[in-house]
């Protein structure tokens, strides 16, 4: 693995509406085929992750957020959780607990953010709301954004 | 003054559970409860979807075990096109279900479990966890990382993704084992062996320091069902339903899964959204019953791989008749990894497995279909109604948590009783009614069917049912 690579994680069920839309927005940067960086589509965060993480330089989380319909795409930098509040389990696991468990298990942590997209709808549906829909968009440019800032 | 202590959630085990003690004016547990405060509708959503749409659907109700309803689905489609699929597509399909009984079951053990087992249960929370875990013992705790992701894997090189693989489908499966693949797994397999057969020396080692445990840890009579072979061998997902009682005599045995509904019977309970579902021709409660990797071991012949067997054998002696004790589950749950892993060796010397003669191909031709599995946890059972044209008029999903409900409520109140005296509960105590609910292994997505998240609570009740404290977490 060269320097410099990345790993895009889109977590989500897309059978609960707009919670589809990290795994959505995964898709859509892998069909842009951008060097060094790759795609992992998860139903949710689980501790083998940890391995994929350590083969990265940095990692950017992708997950739905309920906010109102207007907010802004939001990128949060990262740190790990401290040992006394790690990871505890794979439903209850968050991209801090991933990495605190990568760090601990790998000696390594990637570089690491959370891109919060909006999301509105969250109930039984196989299908983004309109609002999200124009909202991955906006996710998609903040992902390219973060990914130039990285190299 | 009596008092209702609440654990709330219960710590590392899929999903959300709230366990509630009731403890009388002198401090002594008088009931304990254990609630799923989870409410999921899946069965709802999926009426009107096409046939061809449910494994899909179904694989969604939990990230961890997809691939078990995505199975248990895909054979209640046979049934309704009334095909036999081709015997390479019954072969993968039942790899597929190794695979995916190696990954849940080295979570189980690893990640859910071992922290208490290893670092004990009096250990202090901010380490007994899969940090604390990684810190005592690195190497094991890589091992089992690797252990999970080998069964992620063969799942991923059979269906394309290591979640919600859009593979098995009504009338087999749409892809065989490529070359590249078998040797990926023939390559892998001696590294997993190692790991199973070295957590289970481990645990064998630990079972001394865990006698109390292992006697009130949901230690009582129950019947026990699993999938067999017709002799009786281990079995996960091909074979009918068996159930054998405490003292280890078969009572009912060679039961299609269709006739499910003649011998399971399904009850609610007001304090939770999980049913709880019994041995009919004993009534409710008293046809309590257990299922997963204990009951599979206890309800077997024979597990039919040299390796497992041998462990079996060592398992048994534990009692004259069934091993009764839920602590077991544990053990039992590193007896079918290693006889997992054998039987995944055995397929790959098995040619049928990169065929292309895949899938029966039919329409409708009946209207009902009940397909079941083996998931990590217990028997699953999928049973669809359709229209003429294929559309979903009614669905009962049977979910292997479920079926440990009556048990899972038994074991809380047992171990509640044993430890519990008074309003002054050490945490260490309060872990171990938790740890009896590990044992388990429950998924409570699955079991309620809907992913949900709850604000944590806790509330301390007196004796007239008010709230005197309550603390509350985001």
């Amino acid at each position: 693995m060269s320097a410099r690579a990345i790993l895009i994680v889109g977590y989500g069920n897309e059978l609960r509406g707009d919670d589809g839309l990290g795994p959505r927005l995964v898709r859509e940067i892998r069909a842009l085929n951008l060097p060094e960086v790759h795609c992992v589509e998860a139903h949710q965060l689980l501790p083998e992750l940890a391995l994929e993480l350590a083969a990265h330089d940095a990692v950017l989380f992708v997950d739905a957020i309920q906010v109102d319909a207007d907010a802004p795409v939001q990128k949060i930098p990262l740190t790990p959780l401290t040992p006394a509040a790690a990871f505890t389990g794979p439903h209850v696991s968050d991209p801090a607990g991933l990495l605190a468990l990568t760090r601990d298990l790998y000696q390594k942590c990637p570089t690491a953010w959370l891109v919060a997209i909006p999301g509105t709808q969250f109930n039984f549906s196989d299908s983004l709301s309109p609002q999200a829909e124009t909202a991955v968009a906006r996710a998609v440019e903040a992902v390219r954004a973060l990914i130039v800032s990285f190299r | 003054m009596a008092q209702r202590i609440v654990i709330d959630p219960v710590t590392r085990i899929e999903g959300h559970a709230k366990i509630t003690i009731h403890l009388d004016d002198e401090g002594n547990v008088t009931d304990a409860r254990f609630h799923v405060t989870e409410f999921r509708g899946f069965e709802r959503f999926c009426e009107g979807r096409p046939l061809w749409e449910m494994a899909a659907i179904t694989a969604r109700v939990c990230g961890i075990c997809p691939v078990s309803h995505l199975l248990a689905s895909a054979k209640a489609g046979d049934q309704i096109l009334a095909v036999t699929i081709p015997p390479a597509a019954e072969k993968l399909r039942q790899l597929m279900n190794l695979g995916q009984i190696v990954q849940s079951h080295a979570l189980s053990f690893f990640h859910l479990s071992a922290p208490d087992l290893l670092l004990g249960m009096d250990c202090e929370p901010a380490k007994r966890n899969v940090i604390g875990l990684i810190m005592a013992d690195p190497a094991l705790a890589r091992s089992g990382i690797r252990l999970r992701q080998f069964g992620q894997e063969i799942i991923q090189i059979l269906g394309g993704a290591k979640i919600h693989p859009a593979w098995a489908v009504p009338g087999g499966v749409r892809s065989g084992l490529s070359k590249e693949g078998r040797d990926h797994i023939l390559e892998r397999l001696p590294e997993a062996k190692t790991t199973a057969a070295n957590a289970l020396a481990i645990f064998k080692k630990l079972l001394k320091k865990y006698k109390r445990e292992a006697q009130i840890f949901g230690n009582f009579p129950t019947l026990f069902m699993g999938l067999v072979g017709p002799d009786g061998e281990w079995e996960h997902h091909v074979g009918k339903l068996r159930f054998s009682d405490a003292s280890g005599n078969v009572i009912d045995d060679q039961i299609e899964a269709s006739r499910y509904q003649e011998v399971i019977g399904e009850a609610a309970e007001s304090f939770s959204y999980l049913k709880s579902p019994y041995y009919k021709p004993l009534g409710y409660p008293d046809g309590i019953y257990r299922v997963g990797p204990l009951a599979r071991l206890n309800v077997c012949s024979k597990f039919g791989t040299p390796l497992a067997d041998a462990e079996l054998a060592i398992f048994r002696k534990m009692s004259d008749g069934a091993v009764t004790s839920s602590f077991m589950y544990h053990y039992a749950r590193l007896i079918e990894i290693i006889g997992s892993l054998e039987r995944i060796e055995q397929y790959m010397e098995d040619s049928d497995l990169m065929s292309d003669r895949l899938r029966a191909d039919a329409g409708i031709n009946k209207l009902e279909g009940v397909g079941v599995s083996e998931a990590p946890r217990g028997t699953l059972f999928h049973h669809y109604q359709v229209d003429e044209t294929g559309l979903i008029k009614k669905v009962n999903l049977v979910i292997a948590t479920g079926q440990n409900n009556l048990a899972m409520n038994r074991t809380v109140a047992q171990i509640a009783r044993h430890y519990i005296h008074g309003p002054n509960i050490p945490e260490g105590m309060l872990n171990r009614v938790e740890a009896g609910i590990r044992a388990f292994d429950p998924c409570l997505s699955c079991s309620t069917h809907q992913a949900g998240r709850m604000p944590m609570e806790i509330e301390l009740c007196n004796a007239q049912g008010e709230i005197v404290d309550r603390v509350a977490r985001s």
